[in-house]
C-alpha cells in the first residue's frame, strides 16, 4: 500500500515539474506557430507577437512549398541524407571495429587521431577544399557534397561508435572466432546488429545535422536545382526585410521529414544495451 | 535479433537508393546534365502561370551572334530568380550558341561563395556585387576584367548616368556595369506630423525640434536598428555630412583626412544627445534592420531612414503609400548618400564571351525586362535611357533621384570604408549608445582602425 | 586463433581515406596559410608568426577568447545537468513520454536562423515576451536582454541552451536505457533511496555517456557560430563575439585571411589541449 502512494507521488512530481519545463519551452515554439499563420498585414497592425490573427494564413505554407521551391530542397536533401547517413554510419562503425576488438596497435593513438575532426571549424575547410573540388571536377556534385559531409561526420560517429563497442563482451567475439568466423563475418553478423541502439542514435544526430547544414551546401552547390533546405529557406531572407510569416510556415515544413525521423528510431533508447551486457 | 538490426539497415538503404533513384527520375536533378530540360519546363511554366508578356524581351533578345558555342555562368541574388530565370530562358532561346546557366545565393551567401571562388580560382563568368570596398576586393586581387577601355570604345559615359559610373568606378578602372543605383532620403509619416502640426524640417534645428515634439507624444523620432550596423549608420553619416561640409565629407570617405577631427566629433555627440534623448527606439541595437518597416508602418515610429526602394519594400509589406512621403535630410549641403549594384566580369573571358556577357547583361537590364518584373529591379535602372518610374505607383522614387541629381551624393559610409574599418565604427556605435565610450574616443578609435588597414 | 594483421588496416581504411582528404589536408593548409599575410589571392607573402603575435595584441581578440571560454563553461555545466535532468525525467515508462521526449527533442530540428530569429523577438523590449509578460504582472519591465553588454552573453546563452540539449539529451537517455533494472532492483533491495541509487549507481554506470556528451558539447561550445551570427552578431559591440565568428569575419569579411586562420588554428589548438588528455586518459582505462 505504501509503496504505490509513494509511486503517485512520484509520478504526480514527475508530471509537476515536466509541464513547467514544458510551458517554458513551449514560448518560442508557440511563436513560430503563431508567425507562420500571420499575412504580412498582421505585422504592420500592432498585433502583438503572441495573439492570434483573424485570419489564418495558410497560404504561407503553400507558397513556401511551391513558389519557395521548398519541395525541391527537402527532396535534394532527403536524397543526400539517406545515402549519405547510413555510408557515414557503416564507415565509422568499421573503423570502430577496428579501433576497438582488434589487436590494432596503437589504437589509442589512432582513435584520438580520428576524433580531431570533430575540432576543425568547417570554415577554414572552405577554400583548400574547393580548390581540389575545382580542380577535380567536383564542384557542384552531389558526390562531393558526401565526400565531405561524411569527413566531417566520421570522428564524431567514431566517437559514439566506440564508446558502444568497447562495453560488448569480448566472449561473443571469442566465441564468433571459435565457431571459425572470420573478422568481417563477426562485425557485420553480430557485433553490427548489437550496435542497434548507437545505430538508431547516430542515424537521428547526423541526419539532422546534415539535413540543415548550411555553409558546405551553399558554397559547393551552385546549381539552383540541387540546393538544401537551409540555404532555400535563407531565400525566404530578402533583401529589404523578411516575410516572417512565410519563412517560419517553410521552416515548419522543414522540419517534418527530421522530426519523422526521429520518431522511427527513438524507441531503440528503450530497448537499449541490454543485449550486449548479457 | 541479431539479423534485425542489418536487415534494417540494409533496407534504410535499399529504400534510400529507391527514393533516390525515384525522385531523381521525375525531376531530373541528381547530376546537373537534365538541368537544362527542367530549367526550360519551369520556367515556361512559371511565365504562361503569370500570364507575363514575354513579347517585348523577345524582340531585344537576339543579339545575332554566330560563333561557336558560348558558356557563361552568373551568380545573383536569389531573391531575383523567378523573373531572372524567365528572362535567362529567352536570351537563350534567341541565341541558340550562347547558354547562360544562372546560380542563385542569398546576400551572404553571395558574398561568400564569391570570395571562396576568388580563392580558388574558379570565379563564374559574371556576378552581382556591390559597388566600393566590396567591389574593390575583386579588383585589388585582379579578378575582374577592366573595362575602362571597352568602356570608353562604346560610349558607356552616354550610356549610363555619371552617379552609377562613378559609384563602379574603383581603383581607376571600371570595374563592372552598373544595374542599380540607389540613393537614400527619410522617409516620413504624413498624418503624424499632420496630427502633431509639423513641417517638414529644413535645417537640423528644425529637424531636432520635430523629433522633441513627436518623443514628447509617445511616437518614437527615429526608427533605426543596430544589427549589423548599417541602418544607424544612415543617420550619424548625415550627421557629419551636416559637420563636416561637403569637400570634407568626400575627403573623409575616401580616407585622406583624420577621422580623428572635429567634425566627426560633433556628429557623434549629436548621435549621443540623441540616443539619451530616447530619439531612437528602445533597444534598437540589437534590434534587426528587416524590421523597421513594422514600427514604421504601424506609426509607432514617425521616421525611417531608406532607400528609394522602401516604396516597393513597404508596399510589399502591406504598407499603404497614402501617409508616406520623404525629405532630405536636412544637412546643409542637401547631398543624399547613393550607393550602386553592379555586374563584375571574369578577367579571363575571351573576347567574344565579354560580347556576350555584356550583352546579357545589358538585356537582363533593360527597359523592356524591367517592365514585365519590375519587382525584381532597384527602379529606376541607371541608364540614361531608362524609363521614368510610375510616380502612381511609386511616388517617391523619381523625386528622391532628381533630388539626388541637383544636390549630388557622397558615398555611403559602409561602402566607401574597408569592412573592417565599418566593423569599429559600428561597434562604436552601440558603445557609445550604451554608455561605454566618448564621441573623442570613438573618433580616435576609427582613426586607429583606419590606420592599422592603411598599413597592411 | 588466426590473425590478419592487415585486416584492421582494412576496416579503418574507407574512413581513413575520406578523413585525411577531408580534415588533415586541410588542417595542415590551413597551418601553412596562417603564417602568411596578405588578401588571399596570389598576393599571400610568408610572415613567420607575425600573425600569432599581433592576435596577442589584439583586444577583439581577446573578447572573444574570453567569451568562448565563459561559454564553454556554461555549456559543460548547465547543458548537461539540463540535459541529464530531463533524460531522468522521461527514462521511465510514463503515459505521454513518447510527446515529451518529442517535445523537448523539437527546438534542436529547428534551423539556425529560425531559432535567432524567434528568439531576437522574444527578447525585444518593447513587443518581445518576455517584457510583455512582466508588464501583465504589473512589472515596469523594458530591459533590453540583448542590447545591453552585460546581459547580452547569458540571454544569447539561454536561446542557445533551448535549442542544444536536444541532441544530448537523446544521447544519455540511451546511455540510461543501457542500464540493466536488475542493478537498480538489487541497489533498492539493499536498501538504497532513489537519489543515492542515482549518484553512486547510475551515474558511475553511464561513465562513457558522459564522456562522448560531454565530450561534444566542449567541442560544440568552442566552435560555436551559428546563433551568435544570426541572434547578435557578435554585438553590441563585441559583447557576445567568440572565437568563431571573429574568425569568420576576419577571413571572409575583412578578407585578413591569414590572420584569420591564425585564430582557427588557435581554436585547434585549444581543442587539442584539453580533449587530447582528456580523451586518452578515458580510452585507456579499460
Amino acid at each position: 500500500m505504501e509503496g504505490k502512494a509513494k509511486k503517485n507521488a512520484k509520478s504526480a512530481l514527475r508530471y509537476l515539474v515536466l509541464i513547467i519545463l514544458a510551458l517554458l519551452w513551449i514560448v518560442p515554439i508557440v511563436t513560430l506557430f503563431l508567425t507562420a499563420i500571420k499575412a504580412k498585414s498582421d505585422f504592420i497592425s500592432g498585433l502583438g507577437l503572441f495573439e492570434m490573427p483573424e485570419r489564418l494564413a495558410w497560404e504561407n505554407f503553400t507558397n513556401a512549398m511551391t513558389q519557395g521551391r521548398l519541395f525541391l530542397y527537402m527532396k535534394n536533401d532527403l536524397i543526400i541524407c539517406l545515402l549519405k547517413v547510413p555510408l557515414g554510419i557503416f564507415i565509422s562503425s568499421m573503423a570502430a571495429f577496428a579501433l576497438t576488438r582488434t589487436k590494432l596497435k596503437h589504437a589509442t593513438a589512432w582513435f584520438v587521431f580520428l576524433l580531431l575532426g570533430m575540432m576543425l571549424p568547417m570554415q577554414i575547410a572552405l577554400v583548400p577544399i574547393s580548390i581540389i573540388y575545382n580542380k577535380l571536377g567536383l564542384i557542384n556534385t552531389y558526390f562531393g557534397l558526401f565526400y565531405i559531409y561524411i569527413g566531417f561526420g566520421v570522428s564524431f560517429m567514431i566517437l559514439i561508435m566506440h564508446g558502444f563497442m568497447k562495453g560488448i563482451d569480448f566472449a561473443i567475439d571469442e566465441a564468433a572466432y571459435i565457431d571459425g568466423a572470420n573478422k568481417w563475418q563477426n562485425f557485420f553478423h553480430i557485433i553490427l546488429p548489437i550496435c542497434k541502439p548507437a545505430i538508431a542514435t547516430l542515424f537521428i544526430t547526423d541526419f539532422l545535422s546534415t539535413w540543415n547544414e548550411y555553409l558546405l551546401a551553399s558554397v559547393i552547390i551552385n546549381d539552383n536545382k540541387l540546393k538544401t533546405v537551409p540555404v532555400g529557406l535563407m531565400t525566404f531572407v530578402g533583401e529589404h526585410g523578411t516575410d516572417y510569416g512565410y519563412l517560419c510556415a517553410g521552416v515548419l515544413i522543414s522540419v517534418i521529414p527530421v522530426m519523422a525521423v526521429y520518431l522511427i528510431f527513438q524507441r531503440y533508447f528503450v530497448e537499449g544495451m541490454a543485449g550486449a551486457v548479457k | 535479433m541479431k539479423g534485425k538490426s542489418v536487415k534494417k539497415f540494409l533496407s534504410a538503404v535499399l529504400v534510400g537508393t529507391m527514393t533516390a533513384s525515384l525522385l531523381a527520375g521525375c525531376g531530373g536533378s541528381s547530376g546537373g546534365g537534365g538541368s537544362e530540360d527542367s530549367k526550360d519546363s519551369e520556367s515556361d511554366k512559371a511565365a504562361s502561370d503569370s500570364g507575363v508578356d514575354l513579347s517585348g524581351v523577345e524582340a531585344i533578345a537576339d543579339i545575332g551572334y554566330e560563333g561557336d558555342p558560348i558558356e557563361l555562368s552568373f551568380w545573383y541574388l536569389q531573391t531575383r530568380q523567378e523573373g531572372t530565370d524567365v528572362l535567362t530562358e529567352v536570351f537563350n532561346k534567341a541565341n541558340p550558341n550562347i547558354n547562360v546557366t544562372v546560380s542563385y545565393y542569398d546576400t551572404d551567401g553571395i558574398k561568400d561563395a564569391c570570395k571562396t571562388a576568388a580563392q580558388s580560382g574558379s570565379m563564374p563568368s559574371m556576378w552581382f556585387n556591390w559597388g566600393g570596398a566590396l567591389g574593390q576586393y575583386y579588383v585589388d586581387n585582379d579578378v575582374t576584367y577592366d573595362l575602362t577601355e571597352y568602356g570608353e570604345a562604346n560610349g558607356w559615359a552616354d550610356l549610363y548616368t555619371p552617379g552609377a559610373m562613378n559609384l563602379v568606378t574603383l581603383g581607376g578602372q571600371v570595374s563592372g556595369i552598373p544595374t542599380s543605383y540607389n540613393v537614400i532620403g527619410v522617409y516620413y509619416r504624413t498624418d503624424l506630423f499632420k496630427q502633431y502640426n509639423l513641417e517638414v524640417p529644413k535645417t537640423i534645428e528644425e529637424f531636432e525640434s520635430v523629433c522633441a515634439t513627436l518623443k514628447e507624444n509617445g511616437i518614437t523620432p527615429m526608427d533605426t536598428a543596430g544589427l549589423n550596423g548599417w541602418h544607424v549608420m544612415r543617420w550619424i553619416e548625415q550627421f557629419i555630412e551636416y559637420e563636416a561640409g561637403a569637400d570634407m565629407h568626400d575627403e573623409l570617405q575616401s580616407l585622406s583626412t583624420s577621422w580623428d577631427c572635429d567634425a566627426v566629433k560633433k556628429g557623434l555627440e549629436r548621435y549621443e544627445r540623441y540616443c539619451k534623448e530616447g530619439y531612437f527606439p528602445d533597444g534598437f541595437i540589437t534590434a534587426s534592420p528587416d524590421d523597421t518597416y513594422m514600427a514604421f508602418g504601424m506609426g509607432s515610429a514617425a521616421m525611417d531612414i531608406q532607400g528609394q526602394w522602401y516604396d516597393s519594400t513597404l508596399q510589399n509589406n502591406e504598407v499603404t503609400l497614402e501617409n508616406v512621403s520623404w525629405f532630405p535630410f536636412p544637412n546643409e549641403t542637401g547631398r543624399m548618400s547613393a550607393f550602386a549594384e553592379m555586374n563584375q566580369f571574369n578577367k579571363n573571358l575571351s573576347d567574344e564571351e565579354l560580347e556576350a556577357a555584356i550583352a546579357y547583361t545589358n538585356f537582363l537590364f533593360s527597359n523592356e525586362a524591367a517592365k514585365i518584373y519590375p519587382t525584381y529591379y532597384n527602379l529606376p535602372l541607371p541608364r540614361t535611357d531608362a524609363d521614368p518610374v510610375d510616380p502612381a505607383v511609386n511616388p517617391n522614387v523619381q523625386d528622391m533621384l532628381d533630388t539626388s541629381s541637383e544636390n549630388g551624393t557622397f558615398t555611403i559610409t559602409d561602402q566607401a570604408f574597408p569592412t573592417e574599418v565599418a566593423d569599429v565604427l559600428f561597434n562604436n556605435q552601440d558603445a557609445i549608445a550604451n554608455g561605454e565610450t566618448t564621441p573623442e574616443k570613438a573618433a580616435a578609435a576609427i582613426q586607429k582602425a583606419i590606420e592599422s588597414y592603411q598599413s597592411k | 586463433m588466426k590473425e590478419n594483421k592487415t585486416a584492421p588496416y582494412l576496416f579503418m581504411l574507407p574512413a581513413l581515406i575520406i578523413y585525411l582528404s577531408v580534415i588533415i589536408f586541410p588542417v595542415f593548409y590551413s597551418l601553412w596559410i596562417s603564417f602568411q599575410s596578405g588578401t588571399g589571392i596570389g598576393s599571400m607573402e610568408f610572415v613567420g608568426m607575425k600573425n600569432y603575435t599581433q592576435l596577442i595584441h589584439d583586444e577583439v581578440f581577446w573578447m572573444s577568447f574570453k567569451h568562448t571560454i565563459i561559454w564553454i563553461v556554461l555549456t559543460v555545466f548547465v547543458t548537461t545537468t539540463v540535459s541529464l535532468m530531463l533524460a531522468v525525467l522521461m527514462n521511465q515508462k510514463f503515459r505521454g513520454r513518447t510527446f515529451f521526449r518529442a517535445f523537448f527533442y523539437f527546438p534542436s530540428v529547428i534551423s539556425a536562423i529560425a531559432v535567432a530569429i524567434i528568439w531576437r523577438w522574444i527578447y525585444n523590449p518593447q513587443i518581445g515576451f518576455i517584457n510583455q509578460f512582466a508588464q501583465m504582472l504589473g512589472l515596469d519591465f523594458t530591459q533590453t536582454w540583448i542590447s545591453t553588454p552585460n546581459t547580452a552573453l547569458i540571454a544569447l546563452f539561454i536561446a542557445a541552451l533551448w535549442q542544444a540539449i536536444g541532441q544530448p539529451m537523446i544521447l544519455f537517455l540511451a546511455g540510461l536505457g543501457g542500464i540493466s533494472p536488475d542493478v537498480l532492483e538489487a541497489a533498492s533491495i539493499d536498501g538504497a533511496n532513489g537519489v543515492q541509487t542515482f549518484f553512486h549507481i547510475t551515474i558511475p554506470l553511464m561513465k562513457d555517456t558522459f564522456i562522448m556528451v560531454i565530450s561534444t558539447l566542449l567541442i560544440a561550445a568552442m566552435k560555436v557560430y551559428d546563433i551568435v551570427k544570426g541572434l547578435t552578431d557578435g554585438g553590441p559591440n563585441n559583447a557576445t563575439q567568440v572565437l568563431a565568428s571573429y574568425m569568420y569575419n576576419q577571413v571572409f569579411q575583412y578578407n585578413n585571411v591569414g590572420y584569420g586562420t591564425a585564430i582557427a588554428i588557435i581554436m585547434v589548438l585549444m581543442m587539442l589541449i584539453v580533449i587530447i588528455p582528456y580523451m586518452s586518459f578515458t580510452a585507456k582505462k579499460e
